[in-house]
């Protein structure tokens, strides 16, 4: 990381909470959601401010390599990886359960709900 | 320091496509200094626009990577393009906020009584402050406009006088700028009336 970066980061960091493809958005849901503040969430990942602006910009975790895209971010700044995790399955929970339903028709998403098999509430 | 080398900034794009988490992260590193040190020495402006141009430019890149063709140019090169026509963009308007606000300044200006006469002030202001209010009859516009012709330009004052101080930081900054643009302009047009 360069020197100045502090001023280009929080720039950058804040504009990330208005791309999809960031982390930025996702950590925004949390916060509005959640209905947190900033210091809360650096609490909660035992992170400093510069580290929370930095994983910010980085992308979402590819859905099909969650885990090893969770690992290499919290490697790189130094989080504790089951930290993110928690942080990052709750923002997409919430983000897709405020996601209104033509929009999650348009991008694909799809809630899917537990129930019971046929006939087995007859069952003794 | 300068730009990486064109190996590196292949490699980097080709994590970009890949989806590679930290590769945004490592376009934004790399580059934002680099842009912002190219259009610094290569422009007539000044260092928040740099910075936001390079930004600016970072940002459009991640969002469509597939658009950039490694095999026409290097990245620097393509993200120099957009940096630069983002730069001129925001050199032209904020031109154009000028000269509005200027304009704004002289319409006001122009009915600002006489100082040496307090009671003909009072009365001009009374008169104009009614004229402000027909035009404005919201009330948070009213106080926005107090503020404004005040010279207040703080975002959080702006919201707070607006009534839009619990919005997120993100919602409340173009809410503001929206209102405060609307109010100008009306502003704006009841001057041009009452020099007509």
């Amino acid at each position: 990381m360069k020197k100045n970066s502090h001023k280009w980061l929080e720039n950058a960091a804040r504009r990330a909470t208005e791309e999809n493809w960031a982390l930025g958005s996702l950590l925004q849901a949390y916060l509005k959601f959640e209905r947190k503040s900033e210091p809360d969430v650096l609490q909660e990942l035992e992170c400093t401010i510069e580290v929370y602006r930095k994983i910010a910009i980085c992308r979402r975790p590819r859905p099909l390599r969650f885990s090893e895209d969770v690992d290499r971010i919290s490697e790189r700044f130094g989080l504790n990886p089951n930290r993110l995790t928690a942080v990052i399955r709750r923002a997409e929970v919430l983000a897709t359960l405020a996601t209104p339903r033509d929009e999650m028709a348009a991008t694909g998403a799809t809630l899917l709900a537990a129930r019971d098999r046929r006939g087995q509430e007859d069952e003794p | 320091m300068s730009f990486p080398p064109p190996a590196e900034q292949l490699s980097l794009h080709r994590r970009v496509l890949d989806e590679d988490p930290l590769s945004s992260f490592d376009v934004f590193d790399y580059f934002v200094p680099e842009l912002r040190r190219f259009l610094l020495k290569n422009s007539a402006i000044d260092d928040d626009i740099a910075y936001d141009s390079a930004i600016d430019a970072i940002f459009t890149y991640i969002r469509k990577p597939q658009v950039f063709d490694p095999k026409r140019a290097r990245l620097s090169t393509f993200l120099v393009e957009i940096a630069r026509k983002r730069a001129i963009d925001r050199l032209r308007s904020r031109a154009a906020r000028l000269t509005r606000e200027k304009k704004f300044e002289v319409d006001v200006d122009m009915f600002r009584p006489d100082a040496n006469n307090e009671m003909e002030s009072e009365i001009d202001a009374i008169s104009l402050w009614r004229r402000v209010q027909q035009v404005l009859p919201d009330v948070h516009d009213q106080e926005c406009a107090k503020e404004l012709m005040k010279g207040e330009r703080d975002t959080e004052r702006l919201a707070a006088v607006l009534g839009l101080g619990r919005m997120p930081p993100t919602e409340k900054r173009r809410a503001v700028k929206r209102r405060r643009d609307r109010i100008l302009k009306t502003l704006e047009r009841m001057g041009s009336k009452l020099r007509q």
